[in-house]
């Protein structure tokens, strides 16, 4: 039996996913409708997983998420969101959540959602996952060179190559100001000021042959 | 005053009066010449009452000629006054009828002419300034300084200028009131009978008009300001209302059409499908309502920042238009506040609706850079582009509401465009907590 806290400050949904939850699979052991709520729950009560609305009142979804994992970092957190951009399911699983899910596909999948966060997996959609995938997995390798975008990871391999940035302007069929602008904020990512640095860099992780096979 | 009768006189007074005597005397002393000839002729030849006759005709006859003569004369010099007389009067009249404060001043700076609108201007009847310095007719701290002006424009033998070209001018009444005046001055006759004219107009109604209109100006911008600011927050306010309370109360609708869906005993099935087609509908309903609410203002703006709005709303027009958008920002410190989030979002978001509507572009490149305390957006597209004579272009283009959004915040909004060539849209900020 899985032990659940449910979030949310709308009696509509939480009605919705009690019902959803009915079953001797699932215990609902205690409800929040705020930020405060949930923190009180989070001490007090002892269950495996938390639904989690991102847009309550008192504390904002991600500084929320954080909050109930640096205090309890065993307990799983299944964000349930009316937001369906991916941009705010990255930051929520970046931020400590083992799933996102939209309120919609709750009457699809919440009971699926609930098993697999609960048996120590991750539940996202495909998108969800790609975005991911691009965004915050490389970081957990911990190069910096990982954490560049497509783009702003090519400025690299053609910079190191010796190409100057009108150059790659022309090559890529965009502008020098946004080339230098993508150079700008790679060599932000990087922590570096100069070119010098980034070719060292490249030498030193090998990235320089495949800037000459990409160039 | 040694000198001011003779000032007064400033118009050149003429034809001698005194030419009409000199002639008398001549035809006078020839008719007393013909008669003591006369007398001569009549002692010598005594007899002859004829030679005394006509001695006697001669001098009457030469007399009366030359008092012909003399009044011919009269008559000429009269008409001459007259006419100069008129022509002074007419010069006067005209000078007098002039809307414009017309002053004559000296080599010395001292007023020789002072007309009615003088008068009227300066609150001075003309009797009381005529051979007074200029001087009273500034006010203290310009006197010195006005009295070199006009010195060195006798130098540079102009005939004439408009004075003041920078600044307007201040002029002093007799009742110590200052005035903004508008003036040109000119010039005429050479070393001590140099004459000054200065010809100036009042024009505190003008200057009064010109402040209250920018006035009006600055009055209308802070009012398209507090308009765009309460527009927002009425945006932000629906788009979270139709977001949290609306469609959040539409899934809940839908759990509960689940929840029923599955209690429902097998042999159901028209029900079913209802229920189904119920589930659908409100599906659609659920996602127009996103629809409208991230329209209205995009959520994220508020919940995740500036960096991430932008990314889904470049998504989003790659999306709905197929049109190859790269995004550049060029530091993760732009993540600002509002208002000025707001602002840069707004124009993004603005440019690219313009680009969609107009440019007819396949590519649109947007960069975002910061540095020393402003923020710099560039949009450019490589679409139709437009002409920049047509300022009507400018408000069909959207472009108005972009400098507007600019100008609130200080910023400066520079276009390059042309047929054909694409558009450039730059926008500076300044960051006004400087978030560095």
């Amino acid at each position: 039996m899985i032990r659940v806290v449910i979030a949310d400050d709308h009696p509509i949904v939480r009605a919705g996913l009690k019902q959803l939850l009915a079953g001797p699979d699932f215990s609902i052991v205690g409800e929040a409708c705020d930020g405060q709520e949930v923190m009180q729950r989070v001490r007090e009560l002892h269950f495996d997983v938390l639904l989690l609305d991102m847009s309550m009142p008192k504390k904002s979804g991600m500084e929320l998420i954080k909050q109930v994992k640096s205090e309890k970092p065993k307990l799983r957190v299944l964000v349930l969101s009316m937001h369906e951009e991916q941009q705010y399911a990255v930051r929520a699983i970046k931020a400590g959540a083992s799933g996102y899910l939209t309120k919609e596909s709750a009457s699809d999948l919440l009971i699926q959602a609930i098993r697999k966060v609960a048996a120590g997996g991750a539940f996202i959609s495909p998108a969800v996952a790609e975005q991911l995938a691009l965004a915050v997995m490389p970081e957990a390798g911990g190069l910096p060179h990982k954490t560049l975008s497509d783009r702003e990871y090519q400025v690299l391999q053609l910079l190191v190559a010796g190409k100057s940035v009108t150059d790659i302007a022309q090559q890529l069929n965009l502008s020098v100001k946004t080339i230098s602008t993508h150079k700008a904020r790679l060599l932000e990512k990087m922590g570096m000021t100069s070119t010098t640095e980034l070719v060292r860099y490249a030498i030193t992780h090998r990235l320089v042959d495949d800037a000459n096979t990409g160039a | 005053m040694p000198n001011s009768e003779q000032h007064k006189s400033f118009i050149p007074s003429g034809i001698s009066s005194k030419r009409p005597w000199i002639t008398f005397g001549v035809i006078l002393s020839l008719a007393i010449v013909a008669a003591a000839a006369a007398a001569i002729a009549a002692l010598m030849e005594w007899h002859r009452p004829t030679m005394l006759i006509s001695a006697a005709i001669l001098s009457v006859a030469t007399l009366a000629a030359s008092a012909g003569l003399l009044y011919f004369q009269f008559t000429v010099q009269r008409n001459a006054d007259r006419t100069l007389h008129d022509v002074k009067t007419r010069i006067r009249d005209i000078v007098d009828s002039a809307m414009d404060a017309i002053i004559t001043i000296d080599h010395q700076q001292r007023i020789v002419m002072f007309n009615n609108a003088a008068e009227n201007v300066f609150r001075w009847p003309s009797h009381a300034v005529i051979g007074k310095p200029l001087d009273i007719l500034l006010p203290k701290r310009f006197s010195t300084l006005h009295g070199q002006h006009v010195q060195q424009f006798g130098k540079t033998g102009v005939t004439s200028r408009r004075m003041g070209v920078a600044a307007v001018l201040t002029g002093l009444r007799a009742n110590g009131e200052e005035f903004p005046v508008e003036a040109s001055i000119s010039q005429f006759g050479e070393g001590e009978r140099k004459l000054y004219t200065v010809i100036l107009r009042d024009v505190t109604l003008r200057v009064q008009a010109e402040t209250e209109l920018r006035q009006s100006k600055q009055e209308l911008h802070e009012l398209a300001a507090a308009a765009n600011q309460l527009r927002e927050h009425e945006q932000r306010r629906i788009a979270r209302e139709l977001h949290d309370e609306l469609a959040q109360a539409l899934t809940g609708l839908k759990m509960d059409i689940g929840w029923i869906k599955n209690k429902l005993p097998e042999a159901t099935p028209p029900i079913i499908d209802k229920l189904k087609s119920m589930e659908h509908l409100l599906d659609n309903t659920v996602a127009a309502t996103r629809r409208i609410s991230s329209a209205l203002r995009p959520m994220m703006l508020d919940d995740l920042g500036l960096v991430p709005a932008i990314e889904w709303l470049v998504q989003n027009f790659i999306q709905h238009t197929g049109i190859r958008c790269e995004l550049a920002i060029a530091s993760a410190k732009l993540d600002l506040q509002d208002p000025e989030a707001t602002t840069v979002y707004r124009i993004l978001q603005e440019s690219l609706t313009n680009i969609a509507k107009h440019a007819k572009a396949s590519s649109v490149e947007i960069t975002l850079a910061h540095s020393q305390g402003e923020i710099a957006i560039g949009v450019r597209d490589n679409g139709v582009g437009f002409l920049f004579e047509s300022p009507r272009k400018l408000s069909s283009y959207g472009l108005i509401g972009l400098r507007e959004r600019a100008y609130i915040l200080g910023g400066k909004v520079q276009i390059e465009s042309a047929p054909g060539k694409g558009t450039y849209i730059e926008v500076r900020l300044p960051l006004a907590g400087g978030s560095e």
